[in-house]
């Protein structure tokens, strides 16, 4: 192990992480990155933004976007087929958390079922990516066990670099 | 965003606003009332890629003028001509913007509902729709 990825995993184990529940499955996000959690809201579709998003909601003077749950179900490679739309009227979400993400200025919420826990990186229980189901997209990365269920990590960057380029 | 008056207007469901100045008259076509042709006819709910609800309601025909150009659009729906003072305005989220949707100047939000603001002149040098409006004098011809 090289010194770089020694510190990687060292800050890896030091960070808290927000573990939460999507369907059947368990992600972590850096809690730094989590600015609000929130029952979820009236969600309003927009026309010519990514079909990755749902649609926006109000949360604190602004327009949030709001990601597609089945986007992430579908990069865990569970997902129902296509991506569907928010009703125009605005819909309330079926998931009942709305997570407020933050990535280098730009907001991003996470519809998600429940909260887990809080934990720190050491919690996790590593099993080396080889042994969980291989992502279909790099918007999850593997990472190991929490509570004896596949965890993945959120690659909130490139989500968020996918919404920006409209994909 | 302004606070300007606006023309509310629905159209699949999705609730839009122009600014009252580039609106020059709106018709309710279930009077009968003959309507004259003015400029081109654009399909907003094709450019802005809306999913039809099932039936199609176009009741109203909004006649535009926006610097001397001539076209106009039906609507669903036609509401009152409203200046958002008590809604709140909300930018169009950075995340979200692309060449494609400038067309979208902003959002007001009146606690129930959410309102697209068009951007009117926007829209004349957008190319896509410029594109529609030469498919549809092709069509005519």
């Amino acid at each position: 192990m090289t010194r770089a990825r020694t510190d990687a995993v060292v800050e890896e184990d030091r960070t808290s992480w927000l573990v939460f529940s999507l369907g059947p499955n368990q992600l972590a996000v850096d809690l730094g990155r989590v600015v609000a959690i929130q029952e979820g809201r009236d969600i309003f579709p927009v026309p010519l933004v990514s079909p990755r998003v749902l649609g926006v909601t109000y949360w604190r003077d602004q327009a949030l976007p709001v990601l597609k749950p089945e986007v992430l179900s579908e990069a865990l490679g569970q997902g129902e087929g296509g991506l569907r739309r928010a009703q125009p009227s605005g819909t309330s979400s079926r998931l009942e958390l709305l997570g407020v993400m933050e990535w280098e200025g730009d907001y991003l919420g996470i519809l998600f079922d429940r909260i887990e826990r809080v934990v720190r990186g050491a919690e996790i229980e590593e099993t080396g990516e080889d042994e969980l189901p291989t992502p279909r997209s790099d918007l999850v990365k593997p990472w190991g066990r929490y509570r004896r269920r596949a965890l993945y990590r959120l690659n909130l960057e490139r989500i968020l670099e996918q919404v920006r380029e409209g994909g | 965003m302004s606070e300007q008056a606006h023309l509310v207007f629905r159209l699949e469901g999705y609730i839009f606003a122009f600014e009252i100045q580039h609106v020059l008259k709106v018709h309710d076509l279930e009077t009968g009332t003959e309507v004259l042709d003015w400029g081109e006819e654009v399909d907003l709910a094709r450019f802005f890629g809306l999913e039809s609800q099932g039936k199609l309601n176009r009741l109203f025909r909004v006649d535009m003028l926006v610097g001397n150009q001539p076209w106009c659009f039906r609507a669903d729906a036609v509401e009152d001509i409203q200046n958002f003072g008590l809604a709140l305005t909300l930018p169009f989220p950075p995340l979200l913007r692309q060449a494609d949707n400038l067309t979208l100047k902003g959002l007001f939000f009146d606690g129930l509902r959410l309102i697209h603001q068009l951007d009117a002149a926007e829209l004349m040098v957008s190319r896509r729709f410029r594109a529609m409006r030469i498919q549809h004098d092709a069509g005519k011809n």
